[in-house]
């Protein structure tokens, strides 16, 4: 799936950087997307060590994303119930008997 | 014949022969059938005129009078075949024809023979190796539309059954399941599901040939940001409306903070995919999911107004894009001779790296050119494509009549669209040639492989409407809400359909209509299964247990 070889590495990196800008407005799912996309890219010489540079960033950023993501949801599920008012205002949908 | 015998030379190779029998002049090919004893050619023109003076009585491929009949038969077909493959490139169609007759006699004459002359092989008569080669092709291509057909359907069926799960929530089940068990009563009158029916294809025809007219007369930026409004439509709204259903289905208890969150990076990297550059494989799932959700989307209609609405779009398929003022026979037409792209939602099935900023594409640059191809003029927007479902979908979102929040628009643009089978890149309908280029450009660049490669490129995949995805997905969602044996009984009505459909583009080698035959087996095939077969299967099953 990397972009085609005859793609100026110039172009290559300018998409990659942008990649990432556009993944810092809380998109997570861009920049893995951007590391799954630019990956095999990164051996290659004619684009230089910028690309390891923002594969890397866009690969942590992801993970902190994820990470806050699966502490938030964990949080919410297991206290929901306790939350009470708060908690129902949020929820989409309210199961029933609970 | 001098030439003849002064060909005939083989201790001192090739050079010594090359002298064209026709003209005299320095000569690079040789008759495929006669192999090394045979006449040099320099061109095709060369040929021709030889084997009218003559060499049709000698050839080593005419033994009687028949088989050069059949062998130009062959030849035909050969180029029937690969024209068809590309029947419908949206920008270049008549020069992806032209090109692929060309190339088709050019290599059956030449290029073959140029390969064969060191080798002195006789074609064989069984299986010629292009010929084998050109159905390995076709068959892959067929192979690679059928599979994001096929998951579109899934996906649909997957929501339907989803949201007709019993529910255990309080609250939000939106229109999808109101709509999935108002679907299965027949208790709406007939008049009323045909006027709403009426409306539905009414919008679908307006927004048609607005889109239509727009791209004629060159108001592509304006086509541009419709169609990319129109993508977020059904990437966002529907995406929640579908997520809600599915929640209340199944209990899932979800705040509001992760599904937003959820569902703006999802409508974001959906909107990047398709609409600038980003990995194929991600944009082509975008659109299928796309479809399916549309599709899903349109579930919410009554059943009767969902099957005579059905069988307008099959009658105003064919209007469209058989009759010479169809308003999608116009696009296809005047993509061709402006050789612009088609901002159209086509799911080509070698999209190569995606395009950019969509540049629309006046400057097509012919694939059949392919030697002049530019990587940059691939850019030609799969957004386009995709946008152009968008742009539907918002237009008839706009317009749903009270009852029924179904985006018209979006089926609109597919209608629109799906009208096509096309053979091209996915990019831009348009950039059908700067698709078959970029693909080319694509495969090109990255096989760097000689004609070969390119030929194949230019053959090139199918092209599909999005429309055509969407509106088999609600056939089979339609059939779906009621019991698993008609849902699959629609399954394989609708791929039977496509690929009759697909034989036929083969034999037509034009722009052909997806949607007719598809969609008359699929009713046919429902209404059969559904009055004869559901009830047969129930009451052998009574049978059984009662036993």
């Amino acid at each position: 799936m990397p972009p085609s070889p005859k793609t100026p590495p110039q172009e290559i990196l300018s998409i990659c950087k942008k990649y990432f800008i556009i993944g810092c407005f809380f998109l997570p799912w861009l920049w893995v997307v951007n590391v799954v996309y630019m990956w095999p890219l990164i051996k290659r010489e004619d684009i230089g060590t910028q690309i390891k540079k923002y594969l890397y960033l866009s690969i942590f950023g992801a993970i902190l994303w994820l990470i806050i993501l699966t502490t938030w949801l964990s949080i919410f599920v297991t206290n929901r119930i306790e939350w009470g008012q708060f908690a129902d205002s949020i929820s989409v949908a309210i199961p029933k008997g609970v | 014949m001098t030439s003849q015998e002064s060909s005939v030379d083989p201790e001192q190779g090739v050079f010594v022969n090359s002298v064209c029998a026709n003209c005299g002049g320095p000569a690079q090919y040789l008759c495929e059938a006669c192999g090394q004893t045979g006449p040099r050619y320099c061109s095709e023109t060369c040929q021709s005129d030889h084997w009218e003076k003559g060499h049709a009585s000698v050839c080593a491929s005419v033994p009687s009078g028949t088989e050069s009949e059949e062998h130009d038969n062959e030849r035909n077909s050969r180029a029937l075949k690969r024209s068809s493959s590309k029947v419908y490139s949206r920008g270049n169609v008549a020069q992806l024809i032209n090109l692929k007759q060309r190339r088709s006699t050019l290599t059956s004459n030449t290029s073959t023979t140029l390969i064969n002359a060191p080798n002195s092989n006789d074609p064989s008569p069984a299986i010629d190796p292009v010929q084998a080669d050109e159905f390995r092709f076709y068959m892959q291509q067929v192979y690679r539309i059928i599979k994001p057909v096929v998951l579109c359907i899934v996906l649909s069926v997957l929501w339907v059954k989803l949201s007709q799960a019993p529910s255990y929530f309080i609250g939000s089940s939106g229109p999808g399941t109101s709509g999935a068990t108002g679907s299965s009563s027949d208790s709406s009158p007939i008049s009323a599901s045909i006027y709403t029916a009426a409306i539905l294809i009414g919008q679908i025809i307006v927004a048609t040939v607005v889109i239509v007219f727009l791209f004629k007369y060159g108001f592509t930026k304006i086509l541009v940001g419709f169609f990319m409004f129109v993508v977020l439509f059904p990437l966002g709204f529907m995406s929640y409306i579908l997520i809600s259903n599915i929640i209340s289905s199944l209990s899932i208890p979800l705040d509001y903070i992760t599904l937003i969150f959820a569902l703006w990076n999802f409508s974001a990297v959906g909107l990047v995919s398709v609409f600038w550059k980003g990995p194929l494989l991600l944009q082509q799932a975008y659109l299928t999911v796309m479809s399916s959700l549309m599709a899903f989307s349109l579930t919410g209609l009554s059943s009767w107004t969902t099957w005579i609405l059905l069988g307008l779009l099959a009658i105003w398929d064919l209007i469209a894009v058989l009759c010479p003022f169809g308003p999608l026979r116009i696009l296809v037409e005047s993509s061709k001779e402006n050789q612009r792209e088609i901002p159209a939602l086509l799911y080509s099935v070698n999209a190569v790296w995606l395009m950019a900023a969509p540049k629309l594409s006046n400057q097509i640059q012919p694939t059949i050119s392919s030697t002049s191809l530019q990587t940059h003029t691939d850019s030609s927007p799969s957004s386009f494509i995709s946008s152009v479902n968008s742009v539907s979908t918002k237009t008839s979102a706009a317009t749903t009549p009270s009852g029924e929040d179904i985006p018209l628009s979006e089926n609109l643009s597919h209608n629109i669209y799906n009208r096509n089978i096309e053979v091209g890149v996915h990019n831009n309908t348009e950039v059908n040639n700067s698709s078959n280029s970029l693909h080319t450009n694509g495969n090109i660049s990255e096989n760097n492989e000689l004609s070969d490669d390119e030929e194949e490129d230019e053959r090139n995949g199918l092209k599909l409407g999005l429309g055509d995805f969407v509106f088999y997905s609600v056939l089979v969602a339609q059939a779906a809400t009621f019991d698993w044996i008609t849902t699959i009984a629609c399954i394989v009505a609708v791929l039977t359909g496509l690929n009759a459909t697909i034989f036929l583009l083969a034999i037509y080698r034009k722009a052909l209509p997806a949607l007719p035959i598809s969609i008359v087996f699929g009713m046919l095939f429902y209404f059969v299964s559904r009055w004869m077969l559901v009830p047969y299967a129930q009451t052998l099953g009574v049978f059984l247990v009662a036993v």
